[in-house]
């Protein structure tokens, strides 16, 4: 190793980011050259400064108050929601939903388009392949399965599963797509228990996306 | 994550999650400059971790995974909002960094210590300044690194980009921010003027 490898390198080794084999070399290299064994000094002494100099700005007062509040208002049991099962209330969604973009959640609700069966859910999920799941295959190689009969459910955190069911075109890829298994979604909808089947009428996905039937025309 | 009754789930989320508080707050006033927006970002990024608590993954480092709403969150509030900063020649800054580095201590001049230079005689300011000229995607990155001590595996988890980009924003950022240190002592009188040292508006 030369000077010139070694102080491409200084950051990686300063943060210990180099292989063990690469930071051996470095080493090495160190232990024979003053020059950067002193350039690894000036770093290391610019590295303190530097990191006692960057902001470090605690919450205000009161903050985790809201928090743990909001927390629990959201933690309250699930209310039947009648109210937007009026397919007007949609408009006033929409707009809502906007907004949303303002506002700390980000919860968008849309009426199902069922006859009014099936018990009113909201749940945190994980995409899986039904089949590579309960077999004990990782997210990993269920993405991986190209098995034209495999489809994906929705994997609860207690384990159990609900089958996908969705009358939009939207929500379809979810049930077919490799790519979604392992993503994690807040998935909204209304629940047959006899057929653990979920129809979904929303879905919200970590990185705070939202699909919605395109009926709506919202374009986040 | 086991299903408990509500209440039950809340504390437990607490528990895990509301010492990162700070940590969050921090990097939201990074991300937005304003401490408003910082604490709504900072809510918002709990409402929405907590909605995700029962398909979280017990071994996820817990701090990166809330990092991750965070940024998320902001990117999805602002992205169309702000204007990017202007654009910052780091090609430039890379130069500038070196001679810096080579005149002020390796030339000679060997006899000040720079964290000592930085400590004494540079205000907190310079560097609040100097993160604000920083574009905010270098700024995520140099906060998750060098305030929260994140490995570069767990900030490109965080933000999902690739290691070799969390590598060159960090130590893009690492360079601009101490030449805007050094700058600020060099004109100071601090450190020693070096020969052509001049770089414009990088502090």
């Amino acid at each position: 190793m030369n000077c010139k490898s070694f102080r491409d390198q200084i950051f990686l080794f300063q943060a210990d980011e180099l292989s063990a084999q690469d930071r051996e070399v470095g080493q090495q290299h160190l232990d024979t050259c003053e020059t950067c064994a002193e350039r690894l000094r000036v770093e290391e002494s610019l590295l303190r400064a530097l990191k006692a100099k960057l902001p470090r700005t605690p919450a205000p007062p009161g903050l985790q108050t809201r928090i743990r509040a909001s927390l629990r208002e959201q933690a309250a049991p699930e209310v039947r929601v009648p109210w937007y099962r009026t397919g007007w209330f949609v408009a006033t969604a929409a707009a809502v939903l906007l907004m949303a973009m303002l506002v700390p959640s980000l919860v968008v609700e849309v009426p199902p388009g069922t006859d009014g069966a099936g018990v009113a859910v909201r749940e945190a999920v994980v995409v899986v392949d039904l089949d590579c799941d309960q077999a004990g295959y990782d997210l990993a190689s269920q993405r991986a399965c190209t098995h034209p009969h495999h489809i994906n459910a929705l994997k609860r955190g207690d384990g159990s599963y609900w089958s996908i069911s969705s009358e939009e075109k939207d929500f379809r890829y979810l049930l077919l797509d490799r790519d979604v298994r392992g993503q994690q979604l807040v998935v909204q909808g209304r629940l047959y228990p006899e057929t653990h089947t979920v129809h979904l009428t929303a879905v919200e996905t970590l990185d705070a996306r939202v699909w919605l039937p395109p009926s709506l025309d919202v374009r986040l | 994550m086991a299903k408990g009754p509500p209440h039950q789930r809340t504390e437990e989320f607490e528990e895990v999650a509301l010492p990162y508080l700070d940590a969050l707050f921090n990097l939201a006033l990074n991300l937005t400059r304003n401490p408003k927006d910082a604490e709504d970002l900072v809510q918002e990024t709990y409402l929405r971790a907590f909605r995700f608590f029962d398909s979280y993954q017990p071994g996820t480092h817990i701090k990166a995974w809330l990092f991750r709403i965070l940024r998320n969150a902001f990117t999805n509030r602002y992205r169309l909002a702000k204007a990017r900063p202007e654009e910052v020649d780091f090609d430039k800054i890379e130069g500038v960094y070196e001679q810096m580095v080579e005149d002020d201590f390796l030339r000679g001049h060997g006899s000040v210590d720079p964290e000592q230079a930085v400590m004494v005689g540079v205000p907190d300011e310079v560097i609040q300044t100097a993160m604000v000229a920083l574009p905010e995607e270098y700024r995520a990155v140099v906060i998750m690194a060098l305030v929260e001590d994140l490995s570069y595996k767990e900030i490109a988890s965080a933000l999902s980009i690739p290691l070799g980009t969390v590598m060159s924003r960090l130590h893009r950022g690492r360079k601009q921010l101490q030449v805007a240190l050094l700058e600020y002592a060099t004109r100071k009188g601090i450190l020693k003027q070096g020969p052509d040292v001049s770089t414009g508006e990088a502090g």
